[in-house]
């Protein structure tokens, strides 16, 4: 288990982390969110102990995190870098054996996510050699090879085709179901409702909110109810707690607060006019993102 | 494998793949295969425009100073021949000859003299050891003066034994025991300087691009995850030491064998048989530079000290210049930061030729023993023969404490390298990195 213990790290007079703490379990993946320069990327780099904190620490299976035991953690930087000049299997033979591998299982392995991977002949080449998306599945490649027991994914969909994202869903779910830890900082909301299981939202250096994702929707305050685009929403004056979203998809969304029984709101609705959909859905990960994460300026 | 040598073994297995490296190496094998051609041309040169040599002789007897004056004056233009009052009884140097000598009066001395037996024997001082002085032309001109001297040679055999006479020569110096041996001295001083001024200038720029280019090319972040800065430094200079070696050897290599095949070509040129030039007694061989012969007569730890002090040398400026390229954010910056590594150099390049005339100046002496200036400058007293064991073991100790600390230092400035993609440190982030611990 991977866990991050009050810590905080200035740079200069800026707070980039806040008494932050949460913990990521084996075989399950940790989402981290929050907007650029909220403080994933140092949080990130404080757990592969690049950064130490100012207070606070990481500890891993009980440690604390040290060089010895941080060559044993995979890892995808959000700022992609690979020798230009080095074929990509040396490369990935390189890494491996860096991390622990002799070098023998490290050319099995090596072989293995080639054909994983459906790189062929590309193996033999330069990264300079191959386009962006097979760039970032060796780069990837390189982050899981040794089999690493934390694995730490910094966007890694970023830049991604929709064929590629999957094939790296795929990757990263067969990575948990090895019983790795995995931690994973993301923008893209949709693949980390996917795959998370838990997370932890940053914004301005501080946790906002953190936990297993699904207790946090089934904790939500508020329900969302989609329904048929009626002529007439006049019949919403009798709740003024609900609040009406905009939305460009046929539907109309509302928010509900969770004391209003849905089934009163259906109701109205239905005498309302013509009704053929009445959806009472989660919030989205989205929602909860939004909810939360304030933007520039606005202080919650 | 541990860590450093996973790291070196990248460094040097994929930049010995490189065709700039491949270029460079075949680039410098031929100027050295030119260079080692350099001894004939000068001595073609020296004879269309070298003036007359100042000799002063000093002769055994009458019957000598004739066949010498005949040998050297007659029918030689090379020789101004002044011939010394009195006569030699062996083979040192009239005081009074030795101090014109010493003042500059005369270019060398020679003396001639009667061995035991009755044979013309010579010894040569030259003024200056000069790694062109070649005694050949001498020798060839002085075996007429000896067959001559002693006319009643007159078998085949007889006249084969006089051809060996016995010619040495002597530095003036009283360090060395003769002017081959200051000779190589000096040589070996002057080549640590000038392959160690070339390593560093060329390797040292290396490992400060290789620092950068990992840094600009984002590998750097994936690598201070998986290992210590220090251990990655480490690495990436043994590394790039290494493959400095490899080119140097095969540079000595065929630097050796060319300094063989010229040494044969040149007693050619200057007119004698490679026969002759093998006759000579230990001590009064051809040019040590132009023969080879010379180099056998090196002892085995001078060898010893020129490959630690190369290695210490480049080590401590490898770790300054990975030290000043994880400091750099950009390949531009390096240029103006390797000042910081080509003072040092140079103050270390030209204390050392001071040491090369002087080796004990207490300067020098002091000099000796500081880390960056300390390989070139105790490698040339180690060579002289003047530096004491104390001295020399405090020199390598506090360049290996400077390594070490460099290493450090290094480690830590790339650490903070991750803040700075694009620009360049504030000093106070410097200072807290090398608070930091490792």
């Amino acid at each position: 288990m991977l866990e991050v213990l009050n810590v905080t790290k200035h740079f200069g007079a800026v707070a980039a982390v806040s008494n932050l703490s949460f913990s990521a379990l084996p075989a399950k993946i940790f989402g981290l969110l929050g907007p650029n320069g909220a403080g994933k990327t140092t949080t990130i780099r404080m757990v592969l102990d690049i950064f130490q904190p100012d207070s606070g620490e990481v500890r891993w299976r009980g440690r604390r995190v040290d060089a010895n035991l941080r060559h044993t953690f995979g890892y995808l930087p959000e700022e992609r870098g690979l020798y230009p000049k080095m074929r990509v299997r040396n490369q990935l033979e390189f890494f491996s054996v860096l991390h622990g591998m002799d070098r023998a299982a490290a050319q099995r392995r090596v072989s293995e996510l080639a054909e994983e991977f459906s790189l062929g002949d590309l193996i033999g080449k330069t990264p300079g050699e191959l386009s962006k998306g097979n760039q970032q599945k060796v780069q990837f490649m390189a982050a899981i090879a040794h089999h690493p027991p934390l694995l730490v994914l910094d966007e890694p969909f970023a830049g991604l085709d929709p064929i590629n994202v999957e094939i790296f869903k795929t990757a990263i779910r067969k990575v948990r179901a090895a019983g790795a830890t995995i931690l994973l900082s993301s923008h893209r909301m949709e693949q980390v409702e996917e795959l998370c299981e838990d997370l932890c939202i940053i914004d301005r250096s501080r946790a906002v909110v953190q936990g297993n994702l699904a207790d946090i929707k089934r904790h939500w305050p508020d329900r969302f109810i989609r329904v048929t685009k009626l002529s007439d929403l006049g019949f919403l004056t009798r709740f003024p707690d609900v609040r009406v979203l905009s939305s460009d998809d046929g539907y109309v969304h509302l928010t509900v607060p969770s004391s209003l029984p849905p089934a009163d709101l259906l109701r109205a609705a239905a005498e309302a006019g013509p009704l053929d959909h009445f959806e009472v859905v989660e919030p989205s990960l989205n929602d909860i993102y939004l909810h939360y994460v304030k933007p520039e300026g606005a202080i919650a | 494998m541990t860590t450093v040598a996973i790291i070196a073994r990248r460094e040097y297995a994929e930049r010995i793949k490189q065709r700039g490296w491949i270029i460079g190496t075949v680039i410098g094998v031929v100027v050295i295969i030119a260079l080692s051609f350099l001894p004939v041309i000068l001595i073609g040169l020296s004879g269309i425009f070298g003036g007359p040599t100042k000799l002063a002789v000093v002769t055994p007897d009458a019957k000598a100073e004739l066949a010498i004056k005949d040998a050297l004056v007659a029918k030689n233009g090379d020789y101004d021949v002044h011939f010394a009052s009195g006569t030699s009884s062996g083979p040192s140097l009239p005081p009074r000859v030795a101090s014109r000598l010493k003042a500059g009066t005369f270019d060398a001395a020679l003396v001639a003299y009667r061995e035991p037996s009755g044979d013309l024997a010579f010894r040569y001082y030259p003024r200056k050891s000069s790694a062109l002085d070649d005694t050949s032309s001498l020798r060839q001109h002085l075996l007429r003066a000896v067959l001559e001297a002693d006319s009643n040679a007159a078998s085949a055999a007889q006249i084969e034994h006089r051809m060996n006479f016995h010619f040495s020569v002597q530095s003036l110096n009283a360090r060395y025991r003769n002017a081959m041996e200051e000779g190589i001295s000096q040589a070996l001083s002057v080549f640590l300087l000038v392959v160690m001024y070339m390593a560093v200038i060329l390797y040292g720029v290396t490992v400060a691009q290789g620092v950068i280019e990992e840094k600009s090319n984002r590998v750097m972040e994936l690598m201070i995850a998986a290992l210590r800065p220090a251990q990655l430094l480490a690495g990436k200079i043994i590394g790039i030491g290494l493959l400095a070696l490899t080119q140097f050897a095969l540079f000595g290599i065929v630097g050796l064998v060319m300094l063989v095949v010229s040494g044969i070509i040149t007693a050619h040129a200057a007119g004698i048989g490679a026969a002759a030039l093998t006759s000579h007694a230990p001590g009064a061989g051809a040019n040590p530079f132009t023969s080879g012969a010379g180099i056998a007569t090196v002892p085995w730890t001078t060898w010893v000290y020129l490959v630690l002090f190369f290695l210490l040398g480049f080590f401590t400026y490898s770790t300054l210049s990975a030290g000043i390229g994880a400091l750099a954010s950009k390949a531009e910056d390096v240029q103006g930061a390797s000042m910081l590594y080509t003072m040092p150099l140079v103050a270390a390049y030209l204390i050392s030729f001071l040491a090369i005339n002087d080796p004990e100046k207490p300067f020098v002496l002091w000099t000796s023993m500081v880390p960056l200036l300390s390989p070139m400058v105790m490698f040339t007293r180690i060579s002289a023969g003047t530096a004491p064991g104390w001295q020399i073991v405090t020199s390598i100790a506090l360049s290996l404490i400077a390594i070490w600390l460099l290493t450090l230092f290094a480690g830590k400035l790339y650490r903070v390298g991750v803040l700075m993609y694009g620009k360049p440190p504030r000093p106070a982030d410097i200072w807290r990195a090398l608070r930091s611990p490792v």
